[in-house]
């Protein structure tokens, strides 16, 4: 069941996103709940409780705690949950950018159901991605790792070190060729930059000839002959809106 | 007679001119008179000349005294380390040789009339040479396109190959000579053979350099195609922009008479008038007013006026943007990319039933990305590498759109992927900052 929160300062628009949700999830027979908050305070004073939700969609412009400072509230809770910004014009507040909102559907009377269904489109295809999990055989036992936290995985004669991302760095080891493990994880944001490297691209800061730069500041060597190939792929990795 | 001495002079200045070109593939020139250079080459070519005439037997000391004499004027004229430039003349010299022996092999070999012996006339010597030469010049001219960094060679691989013809057919006709007129009684004869290689020769060298010019001469056409097309997009937009600040100015204006209005009407309680009133401003005003604020003036006016556009043909556009401010791109630069971009996407979504851009313009730490994805019908070809239009009219300067943007990318050091799909396209470009 996906939970939804809506905070807007305008009842008009409470109501007339609770509506589209309304006609998308029931014609999609996804089952739902939305909680409605009138102020970012209102909304920001669940503390804790923020992470419940899966999705929540902001009004940019509201008057006591406008959106964008909301939502850097909101992502001091959690990194995971999925912000929509709803906004009468879309200004290019460099906080806004940073919370990392999925969406920014504009107050447009005409356009915003047909962008609203866009975005839960494209919010349910995501949820999906973010919990594809796999089984690993580590060293330290059997695991089950969401693929998304895996940062990038080193081997290091033929044994493999998985470097994950638990809100502090993990590391898991197993004797296994990188090659299988390619094979197993069959996702395009997963990069074989190096024979001896696979990076998951949601981590990588910058591309250079001939290295990447990870977010956590480490730099690994990117193979020469795979340089044009991993570039693609960054670009096609950076170009996902 | 006399006329062996004048060939003999040819392949000289044959030889000196691929020397130059060969060495110019891997050096400078330096910035010298074109009469001193002309001098260097006109006594290169003299003592060359000289030592071909007094070392004709010693082969060694004459391969000594020419590879010097060559390295010490090449020297003069190329900014080079001497070593460097005395390995490249070593292998250049090594390269002339090793033609010539393989020539000479190749002939006895393949035609059982040709002897060694036969060929040590100053007839036959001097056409084995010519083929030599030509073989010569079509390998230094190869190994300037492939190893060269200078653009003025311009030639294809598909037109490097029809010029081929040239060279290919001179040497088999040299070759015909050389296994066919041995015994030759009157010196005129002799005189017309070598009138004929020589001009064979000389016709090679005006070929390549006469494809070479025209080829220049088209792609400047075409760069100033490029230009024109950069400079009708870039005025479009600046109407544009002003225009909007026209409007947005009487918007301004007209809103205190609104005000008036619509409290008229509700006093008057004419709630029907009233709500078709607000009707009709309210599209007005959703027409003109800016909706995407990038902190960029010509970011904003593009993609505005984009957004409208696609707005009013019933896309559904999604963007993604942030503050542009300290954007390295020019101005002029950015209308190319982001109108070309914008223009093609929106085109390709109109013919199809779900019309969805989605718009990634983002300025990041270390890059800038700009991203459009279009659904769209057809599956668009790509063929050599170049995107074939889909459109049916005016295909010549819908490609050229794209080939703007390629060039513009470029000119930043950027790069970019784009990738048709089965219902979607998209072409996301990546800038580094510095």
């Amino acid at each position: 069941m996906l939970k939804i929160a809506v905070c807007d300062d305008e009842k008009y628009y409470i109501e007339k996103i609770e509506d589209l949700l309304g006609s998308y999830f029931e014609d999609k027979g996804i089952t739902y709940e939305v909680d409605t908050y009138e102020s970012g305070i209102s909304l920001v004073e669940q503390g804790e409780d923020i992470l419940e939700y899966d999705v929540i969609f902001l009004d940019v412009n509201m008057k006591e705690l406008d959106g964008i400072e909301t939502a850097k509230k909101i992502r001091t809770y959690s990194q995971d949950v999925v912000l929509v910004f709803v906004t009468a014009y879309l200004t290019y507040s460099p906080e806004g950018y940073k919370v990392n909102a999925i969406r920014y559907l504009l107050k447009d009377n005409d356009g915003i159901e047909r962008a609203m269904v866009e975005c839960l489109d494209t919010i349910v295809s995501q949820v999906d991605f973010k919990e594809i999990k796999q089984i690993f055989e580590f060293q330290e036992g059997k695991k089950e790792l969401i693929l998304d936290n895996i940062i990038y995985i080193e081997s290091n004669l033929h044994k493999l070190i998985f470097y994950v991302d638990y809100n502090k760095l993990v590391k898991y080891y197993m004797y296994k060729k990188l090659d299988a493990i390619e094979e197993k994880i069959k996702l395009n944001t997963f990069c074989r930059i190096h024979k001896s490297y696979l990076v998951n691209l949601k981590y990588v800061e910058d591309l250079q000839r001939y290295n990447v730069t990870l977010t956590n500041g480490q730099i690994l060597n990117v193979a020469k002959a795979r340089y044009k190939e991993v570039l693609n792929k960054y670009i096609l990795f950076k170009g996902i809106v | 007679m006399m006329f062996l001495y004048i060939f003999g002079i040819f392949l000289i200045i044959l030889e000196v001119s691929c020397c130059k070109i060969f060495i110019g593939t891997f050096a400078k020139k330096k910035n010298l008179k074109t009469g001193y250079r002309f001098f260097l080459l006109i006594f290169l070519i003299s003592v060359n000349y000289v030592i071909a005439i007094l070392c004709a037997g010693n082969i060694l000391i004459k391969q000594i005294y020419l590879v010097t004499i060559t390295s010490i004027v090449m020297w003069l004229l190329f900014e080079l380390k001497y070593f460097k430039l005395l390995t490249l003349v070593l292998s250049y010299q090594g390269c002339n040789l090793l033609i010539d022996y393989v020539t000479v092999i190749v002939l006895c070999r393949c035609f059982p009339n040709i002897t060694i012996e036969g060929l040590e006339s100053p007839l036959m010597s001097s056409l084995v040479s010519a083929i030599g030469k030509i073989l010569l010049f079509c390998l230094v001219l190869l190994v300037k396109k492939n190893l060269g960094t200078d653009s003025n060679d311009v030639l294809t691989d598909v037109e490097w190959l029809r010029f081929t013809f040239f060279p290919a057919f001179t040497v088999i006709v040299i070759i015909a000579f050389i296994a066919n007129f041995e015994l030759l009684h009157k010196s005129q004869q002799v005189d017309i053979l070598l009138c004929i290689a020589l001009g064979l020769l000389f016709m090679n060298i005006v070929v390549f350099y006469l494809i070479n010019d025209i080829l220049r001469r088209e792609l400047q056409i075409r760069k100033d195609k490029f230009f024109k097309e950069r400079v009708k997009n870039e005025t479009k937009m600046y109407r544009s922009i002003s225009e909007n600040y026209n409007n947005q100015r009487k918007r301004a204006h007209e809103y205190k008479n609104h005000i008036s209005c619509i409290i008229a009407l509700l006093q008057n309680k004419r709630y029907d008038e009233l709500n078709q009133y607000l009707n009709k401003i309210d599209n007005e005003i959703r027409a003109d007013i800016d909706l995407v604020d990038t902190n960029h003036v010509i970011a904003n006016a593009v993609i505005n006026t984009k957004y409208r556009e696609a707005q009013e043909k019933g896309i559904i556009f999604i963007l993604k943007v942030n503050d542009l401010s300290n954007l390295r791109l020019l101005d002029e630069d950015l209308v190319v990319i982001l109108s070309n971009l914008l223009n093609n996407a929106i085109e390709a979504c109109e013919k199809c039933e779900n019309k969805v851009i989605k718009f990634k313009f983002v300025q990041e730490k270390s890059n800038v990305i700009i991203s459009v994805t279009n659904t769209m019908k057809s599956l668009p070809i790509l063929m050599n590498g170049r995107l074939q239009s889909t459109k049916s009219y005016e295909t010549e300067s819908h490609g050229i759109g794209i080939e703007n943007i390629i060039n513009t990318v470029d000119k930043y050091g950027g790069a970019f992927v784009i990738k048709p799909q089965q219902k979607s396209f998209s072409f996301t470009i990546l800038i580094p900052n510095q």
